[in-house]
């Protein structure tokens, strides 16, 4: 899902990066004293995501994670995926520096988008709940590939048939994300029910 | 019950089928090297998985394209060097993967004199039908021989030198490596320390 560089025009780079810096400073803004922690291990987390390669038929596909970055942190998913990825392209090669601020759009925003949508949902029945957070893994990688082919219209590639690749191609990760996303929440409600968000002692 | 199971098996078969065709790395590696006058593209991604249908672009010095074409099913692409100049060998696999490979004028000089020398291609049919009436005349005289020579030392050393060339594109291939992993990790904990201390309650 990372673009790599010289493939956008200056524009599209541009206005992502203005984008991808708006969240981060709301995501920074946002972030308090007792949230930093979590948010640097979802970083690593994330960081490590794309190395794990889940082989599917002849091809092999990895991880994105955006879904529970996004679901446990809100906003500070921006920072914490900026710096992900700034280290991916510098060890990995994956993506570049140019398109960093795209990249962190393709994959920050809808991990944002998905908080709004079902983090209210995750102190719910644990049927909701876990539902929820399928839905919330699997729409992280859906829209991250429709922004991958708004990001490409620009330049040469159609947007429809770029989004519909990227989508068809990710739909096996969508799946497992959705799958990895709906334990972790399982997960974390039975042991760690803190790191939730908007989670209240009362319930105990 | 079992129907609806079974539906639900070939849906993610098909699935799967359907999925084949694009490997999901974020970037491409391109290797290029020359032999004669011929320049070899090798493309993949990361995992050793080949791209096919990969779009390349050869560029010169100034960025003109020069020649275009799709690599085939080993991720392979061959051209003949279509001028001496700094070019650029570009590919696209699509999905915004882009990776290219430089190659120096030094790089294509010696598949530059071999045209330079009436290139063989074409001087090699000639002693050909020469031949036999050379033959009828002296057939100790062997004249064409260091041509010959020439050209079957240059047909043995790309051979000899095809492994190296497959070695270097493997070694050129960069791998992620465990000091990688545990150096990223280790920026993102240092940066979470930065954090802390800046949003750390006074008092």
């Amino acid at each position: 899902m990372h673009i790599s560089e010289g493939v956008l025009s200056g524009p599209v780079l541009l206005s992502g990066a203005v984008l991808a810096a708006a969240g981060t400073a709301i995501g920074l803004k946002k972030l308090d004293y007792d949230h930093i922690a979590k948010a640097g291990m979802l970083s690593g987390a994330f960081f490590i995501a794309s190395l794990i390669h889940v082989p599917l038929g002849p091809t092999s596909v990895h991880l994105i994670m955006n879904g529970i970055v996004g679901l446990l942190l809100g906003w500070a998913a921006f920072p914490a995926i900026l710096v992900a990825l700034a280290m991916q392209a510098v060890f990995f090669q994956f993506g570049g520096i140019t398109t960093l601020g795209v990249n962190t759009l393709i994959m920050a925003l809808p991990a944002v988008v998905c908080y709004c949508f079902f983090a209210p949902l995750l102190h719910r029945s644990p049927a909701v709940a876990l539902t929820a957070a399928f839905t919330c893994g699997f729409m992280a990688v859906l829209m991250g590939g429709i922004i991958v082919g708004l990001s490409l219209m620009f330049t040469e590639e159609k947007f429809f048939e770029v989004a519909m690749a990227v989508v068809a191609a990710h739909l096996p990760v969508m799946i497992i994300e959705g799958i990895v996303t709906a334990l972790c929440v399982a997960f974390l409600k039975k042991v760690q029910p803190s790191m939730l968000p908007g989670y209240s002692p009362k319930e105990l | 019950m079992n129907v609806r199971l079974l539906s639900l098996l070939c849906l993610v078969a098909a699935l799967m089928l359907l999925t084949a065709g694009a490997a999901l790395a974020h970037r491409v590696n391109v290797f290029a090297w020359v032999e004669g006058d011929t320049v070899f593209v090798e493309c993949k991604y990361p995992d050793g998985t080949k791209v096919h249908e990969g779009v390349i672009r050869v560029l010169d010095s100034a960025s003109k394209e020069l020649l275009s074409g799709k690599t085939n099913d080993k991720g392979e692409f061959s051209f003949k060097v279509p001028k001496l100049d700094d070019l650029t060998v570009v590919l696209e696999a699509g999905m915004g993967h882009r990776g290219d490979w430089p190659l120096s004028r030094q790089d294509l000089s010696p598949a530059g004199e071999a045209p330079g020398q009436t290139s063989p291609a074409a001087s090699q049919p000639a002693p050909k039908t020469e031949a036999p009436a050379a033959k009828e005349l002296s057939p100790a005289a062997a004249s064409p021989l260091p041509a010959g020579i020439d050209q079957a030392i240059e047909k043995a050393l790309d051979k000899k030198l095809a492994p190296v060339m497959k070695m270097l594109a493997e070694m050129h291939e960069q791998k992620v490596r465990l000091t990688d992993v545990l150096g990223g990790l280790g920026y993102i904990f240092g940066l979470v320390g930065v954090a802390a201390y800046f949003k750390r309650k006074p008092g």
